[in-house]
């Protein structure tokens, strides 16, 4: 095997997550060891596996561009299990293609995961091994299906064949509750079946995840518990490991069990198990024949690299012929023993959604999740409670609080939070409960008598992580921590992590020198940092909440690297920084921080509508509102009071563009992003382009000045963006002193590595002088992934609060080429035969589609703005018909399908090659990132 | 209350059993499920029990009893969770501490190996677990007929694991159980014997010399499984020697594999001593992957394991086993 193609998981939505990035990433370092030639196709830009990959091609995963991929780089074999549902589905769709083009499936086969993936088939498989289900009937059309609810009797369950987290699946309690959800069931079944099934309500969820070589041996690599009963999503469910409750007896029955199913299906890697266990009842609900969220988690709670194991049983290792590469002695033939608990927390992002559906339920709806670690639940509930803001909806409070059990909830999980008396202890995960000598660099903290560790000598710094993923922060700044710590090393630093983000290659042990997988706060910083005796601590790569702390870890005497703290606060407080930006002369929109109603209204009559309502210290734009007239202003969300004021600013109907930049306080590189829509739409939300050859010249001299003095003057060291509004004039609307979410887009577009910069920037100095525009090869675009269908209720529209949950990218020789792919990668989109148009969008629109013979029908629909359009925008959410909500984007692309014509889009150009900069021993920028080369 | 132990250490925590002292070899186990089979587990007779896993007791006493009642001297963990099991540890008369940063133990155990301790008072002189014969007290007293099975199968009880009985039990065996010193020639024709097993245990192998040639006093081609200590004695009775671990193997995540066909199995063990491959005269069969000690051996009509067929706690992945033997040494 000399090439082998892999899958990634696409743009990150609800369901579908950053797990998949530290899977690929996984399985792609195990394909590197093998000195076997990487190709992935993902068109999602901001993971890190792009790194790891000899070669990327940024397409959309469907099957057409993937047979493109196989015409051209034509592997030897290829690899399903690590880019979620989305790669396994492909695969499937793919198998005669693949036989065709001998390019064998490594791992589980397409006969295996065929028995995995459908109900009905899988059902009878289980079955034939002697292993129960519960009572189901699969059904082809909404009356058939009915009828099985009926002879079944209420509750029910209705779960989708080839489903991503449990999309359309949802439990009914009568027939009504029934017959308002079926249609929704159905749209989402890519093969139109679906199975409903006896409701195991309240009966306890049990997860096995389990490792399986070609000559079938096999072993339980965790257990994982739910602490919410069946009936939630384990996505939604706080969820526990190993095991608590369960005795010996039952933990074996279901143990064997799910040995036993991964033997059904033929498993060779790693597969997902869940059960149901209802005193000596048990069931098999399903199983993941891949990679999934569950396994990541696994991963992490044990130290146990389930993805790399996985990705070398494929590749056809047997288990015993592995080291597990903790002991280094000892096979990766095994089940981790651990002393201490592990405890993961999902968080939502609901409130952020209008109508939307915060219930819980067999749909997943969580944005993301953390993971704690400790020796007893009081202590994991006293960690969890630390990384829970108040406003985030979780089951922890009722845990600790509750005076009473809850119904369907072990009474052995209600304890009290259990805080550590500050004697704490670097313990490391080591696989196996201490048994074997461990060199593990993998640690978290406790209560104990002594560290399993000694400060680790030599200089340092400390990368603090994201933490749990939600809208505006994601696996964009993983990439910025995980770069930003290699390009340290290759300064003569080691670089720690600290996160507690389960879903991360950050916190993959063989990622850093020493991981600290433990919660982010301003404490548990401070104590690490007086064990290790940092050179520096870096806050800016984590993004916003991590950069939020700077300026107070600094004022506790702990020493950043890059921009100093005050300047952080500077950029971040909106009155010092207009102040700023005043002294320098440079625009800014018209603005006021008012402290009441009175003042808001004032202010809006004397500058005008439309205004821009805002409270202080935002992420992604939350609680941000536009108001065009005195009658949207009065109902404007923000909460204004003498204590919390609000920023109102004067809204220019402008064009927004933005700039990624390095600094080292006297020279700036930077990478200008021209945004398609408009003024009023959040940037993570709007359509990115580079080159940004529709601005004109001089505006971008202007903006590039802009960065340089703002550089200079606020004496920046590191990443920095600054978003720009562009009318007559230039001006600034904000300035981030940290990573910023474009950075792996504005990166890999330009290849030059801008944490590599910045690590240059930090450490020792920028070369040349003023500023230095880096620029692409190709078209690059990027454009917004957003998670409409899994958000039960919410109103899909754009504005100026974030509501994407992802992002893909993709180049070409054109623009409108890159346009294209990019959009075509954003699920669900795909080229409209027919399309519905509604609002205030140009009559070029209508025109440029007539001209594709596009017809007035539902297979896409076009609208912007704020309408009374409620039903049939959520229609279009939940039955995956793709959806532009802007007249820019609508605009562009209309003609970008009139360049198109006849003509098909290609895969050529469409790839990136890994850059793989950390295996170079002196990195210097000039070699290979600043290509003065213009378009 | 404190664990004391023979290298100098000492560790102090809370008492969660009977407030008296005891003696006794101190090991740990790694297991995370199945705390009450541990605990009445005949194989912890005169030892002091470590738990890795820091919450014991999360379920009750949920559990299959191994036993008629609790085995170790003593037991250590971080927390014992449940008030039902502190009663049972007070009522059993068995001292146990908790608060005790086990990782540190454990470490301890693995750098010194398994070493003499007390819990309470200073006294782990008191007892040394390597020459007092254990087996005497765990083993049956008198013999007796155990199920109503087709043929018999003479059960050398050397502290015999319920799950053992349970696991021939099923396979429509009558057993003929009897006590470790007892007369094996005898019963083995007195009831028409189809098979031995001679069972689990705690202690030092090199201790029951009697065991050992009893069993070498039974007809040569009587078929015969050995289970753990049973494994170890039906070595012996060939020639072969065995060998202190230092701090042996306990748990249920422990991988053996058939080195014969090449098959890998994840088993549930508790033993201090192995067999010296070098010394056997029988086939090794499966060996550790961990350290490579003899973990099953194997010849017409005798087989032995190291590890626990029957798990409780741990898998039952190797049950086929007790199938094996019935089929390929008794023939049934």
């Amino acid at each position: 095997m000399h090439k082998v193609l892999i899958f990634g998981s696409g743009g990150i939505k609800i369901a579908e997550a950053a797990e998949f990035d530290y899977s690929t990433s996984q399985a792609l370092k195990a394909l590197n060891e093998e000195n076997i030639e990487s190709v992935l196709m993902n068109p999602n830009i901001a993971t890190v596996q792009i790194d790891i990959a000899d070669k990327t091609y940024l397409l959309p995963l469907e099957k057409n561009f993937a047979e493109k991929v196989i015409d051209i780089e034509k592997p030897g074999g290829v690899l399903l299990g690590f880019g979620g549902q989305s790669a396994l589905s492909l695969g499937v769709q793919l198998e005669d293609y693949l036989r065709l083009n001998e390019v064998k499936v490594l791992g589980t086969q397409i006969d295996g995961i065929e028995k995995a993936l459908s109900r009905g088939l899988f059902k009878k498989v289980i079955k034939d091994k002697g292993l129960p289900t519960p009572p189901s009937f699969s059904a082809n059309t909404e009356k058939e299906a009915l009828k099985a609810a009926m002879d079944i009797g209420f509750p029910v369950i209705v779960r989708i064949s080839f489903n991503l987290g449990g999309r359309g699946s949802f439990v009914a309690w009568n027939k009504s509750d029934f017959e308002k959800a079926i249609g929704k069931a159905f749209a989402n079944s890519e093969v139109k079946n679906v199975l409903v099934e006896k409701c195991l309500y309240h009966w306890k969820e049990i997860e096995f995840e389990i490792i399986r070589d070609k000559r079938g041996n096999s072993a339980a690599v965790a257990s994982l518990e739910n602490i919410d009963p069946m009936g939630i999503h384990t996505g939604d469910s706080v969820v526990i490991a190993p095991s608590q409750t369960l005795s010996d007896a039952e933990y074996q029955m279901l143990r064997s069990a799910s040995l036993k199913v991964a033997e059904a299906i033929e498993l060779v890697g790693e597969c997902n198990v869940q059960l149901a266990l209802n005193g000596e009842d048990y069931y098999i609900i399903e199983t993941n024949p891949r990679m999934s969220r569950s396994s990541a988690l696994a991963s992490k709670v044990t130290g146990y690299p389930l993805a790399y194991i996985a990705a070398k049983l494929a590749l056809g290792y047997t288990l015993d012929e592995l080291i597990n590469e903790i002991t280094k002695k000892t096979t990766a033939f095994f089940e981790p023993a651990m002393d201490y608990v592990a405890l993961k927390v999902p968080r939502w992002d609901n409130e952020k959604f209008e109508g939307a559906d915060t219930t819980l339920g067999s749909e997943m709806c969580s944005t993301g999740e953390f993971l704690v670690m400790g020796k007893s639940i009081g202590e994991v509930y006293e960690k969890a409670l630390h990384m829970i803001s108040e406003d985030t909806i979780s089951n922890i409070g009722l845990l600790v609080s509750s005076k009473e059990p809850v119904d369907g909830i072990d009474p052995f999980f209600f304890q009290k939070a259990e805080g550590n008396d500050g004697c704490l202890k670097q313990k490391q995960i080591d696989t196996l409960a201490g048994e074997f000598p461990a060199s593990t660099n993998y640690l978290y903290t406790t209560k104990g008598y002594e560290n399993d560790v000694e400060r680790d000598e030599g200089k340092k710094i400390l990368c603090i992580g994201a933490g749990p993923f939600r809208i505006g922060t994601s696996v964009e700044f993983d990439w910025a921590v995980m770069n930003f710590a290699k390009a340290s090393k290759l300064y003569g630093y080691k670089a720690h992590v600290l996160n507690c983000n389960p879903e991360t290659v950050s916190t993959d042990w063989d990622e850093s020198d020493r991981l600290y997988f433990d919660v982010i706060t301003e404490d548990r910083i401070s104590a690490i940092n007086s064990f290790e005796g940092y050179d520096g601590v870096v806050a800016f790569a984590g993004g916003q909440t991590t950069n939020s702390i700077a300026d107070k870890l600094e004022k506790r005497g702990i020493k950043l690297i890059g921009t100093c703290g005050k300047s952080v606060d500077l950029a971040e407080n909106r009155k010092k920084f207009s102040k700023l930006l005043e002294e320098l002369g440079i625009k800014q929109p018209e603005w006021v921080e008012a402290r009441s109603m009175e003042e808001v209204f004032s202010f809006a009559s004397s500058a005008g509508y439309p205004v821009m309502v805002r409270p202080s210290y935002v992420l992604s734009g939350s609680g941000m509102s536009i108001a065009r007239n005195e009658e949207e202003l009065s109902i404007a969300r923000a909460k204004v009071s003498n204590e919390y004021p609000a920023v109102v600013s004067k809204f220019l109907n402008a064009a927004e563009a933005e700039m990624d930049c390095v600094s080292d306080g006297e020279r700036v590189y930077g990478v200008t992003i021209e945004h398609i829509e408009r003024a009023g739409i959040h940037s993570g939300d709007s359509t990115m382009k580079i080159p940004a050859e529709r601005i004109e010249e001089k505006k971008k001299e202007r903006m590039h000045e802009i960065a340089l003095s703002l550089a200079r003057e606020l004496h920046i060291k590191g990443p920095f963006n600054i978003q720009f509004l562009l009318n007559d004039e230039v001006n600034v609307l904000e300035l981030n002193l940290r990573a910023s979410r474009s950075m792996p887009f504005s990166s890999r577009a330009t290849g030059s590595n801008l944490m590599f910069l910045a690590a240059e920037a930090i450490y020792k100095g920028l070369q040349g002088r003023g500023y230095k525009e880096l620029l692409p090869e190709k078209y690059f675009v990027k454009s917004p992934q957003f998670s409409w269908s899994q958000l039960r209720g919410a109103y899909p529209c754009l504005g100026p609060e974030m509501r994407s949950t992802g992002e893909v990218a993709s180049c070409g020789d054109s623009y409108y080429d890159a346009l294209l792919k990019s959009w075509l990668s954003v699920k669900p989109n795909r080229l409209p035969k027919t399309v519905h148009i509604e609002g205030d969008i140009p009559s070029e629109v209508k025109m440029n589609f007539n001209r594709c013979r596009v017809v007035e029908g539902l297979d896409l629909l076009v609208t912007e703005g704020h309408r009374n359009d409620y039903r049939l925008r959520r229609e279009c959410a939940d039955k995956n018909v793709p959806m532009i909500l802007s007249s820019e984007l609508a605009l562009e692309i209309s003609r970008a399908m009139v360049w198109l014509g006849d003509r098909e889009l290609n895969a050529d150009k469409s790839f990136i090659k890994s850059t793989k900069l950390i295996t170079l021993p002196s990195y210097t920028p000039e070699h290979d990132s600043i290509r003065k080369k213009s378009l | 209350m404190k664990l004391y132990l023979e290298d100098g250490s000492c560790f102090e925590g809370i008492s969660s059993g009977a407030d008296r002292s005891v003696a006794g070899e101190v090991v740990f186990t790694t297991s995370m499920v199945g705390y009450p089979e541990v605990l009445t587990d005949p194989s912890y007779k005169g030892q002091i029990v470590v738990f890795s896993y820091p919450l014991i007791g999360n379920y009750g006493l949920k559990g299959e009893m191994q036993s008629d009642g609790i085995k170790p001297a003593g037991v250590v963990a971080y927390r014992i969770t449940s008030p039902e099991l502190k009663d049972w540890f007070r009522r059993e008369r068995v001292p146990v501490i908790e608060g005790i940063d086990t990782r540190v133990l454990v470490k301890r155990i693995r750098e010194k190996g398994v070493m003499k301790g007390s819990i309470g008072e200073r006294i782990y002189d008191a007892f040394d677990y390597e020459s007092f014969n254990v087996v005497d007290s765990v083993s049956v007293e008198k013999p007796k007929v155990v199920g109503k099975g087709n043929r018999n199968v003479l059960l050398v009880d050397l502290g015999v694991k319920n799950a053992i009985i349970k696991e021939l039990l099923k396979r429509d065996l009558k057993l003929i159980r009897v006590p470790w010193d007892y007369d094996l020639k005898e019963a083995f024709e007195e009831h028409s014997c189809k098979g031995v097993v001679v069972s689990n245990g705690p202690g030092n192998p090199a201790l029951l010399k009697k065991t050992i040639s009893e069993i070498k006093k039974l007809p040569e081609e009587a078929p015969a499984l050995g289970i753990c200590l049973g494994a170890q004695l039906l070595a012996m009775a060939g020639g072969a020697e065995i060998y202190k671990m230092r701090y042996g193997h306990r748990g249920a995540n422990k991988p053996v594999k058939d080195i014969l066909d090449g098959k890998c199995y994840i088993t549930s063990q508790n033993h201090g001593y192995a067999i010296d491959a070098s010394t056997l005269c029988s086939k090794v069969w499966m060996r550790s992957l961990d350290d490579s000690s003899v973990e099953a051996f194997i010849d017409e009509n005798r087989i032995g394991v190291q590890f626990h067929p029957e798990g409780a706690p741990g898998p039952l992945d190797t049950e086929w086993v007790f199938d094996s033997f019935l089929k390929e040494a008794m023939h049934a």
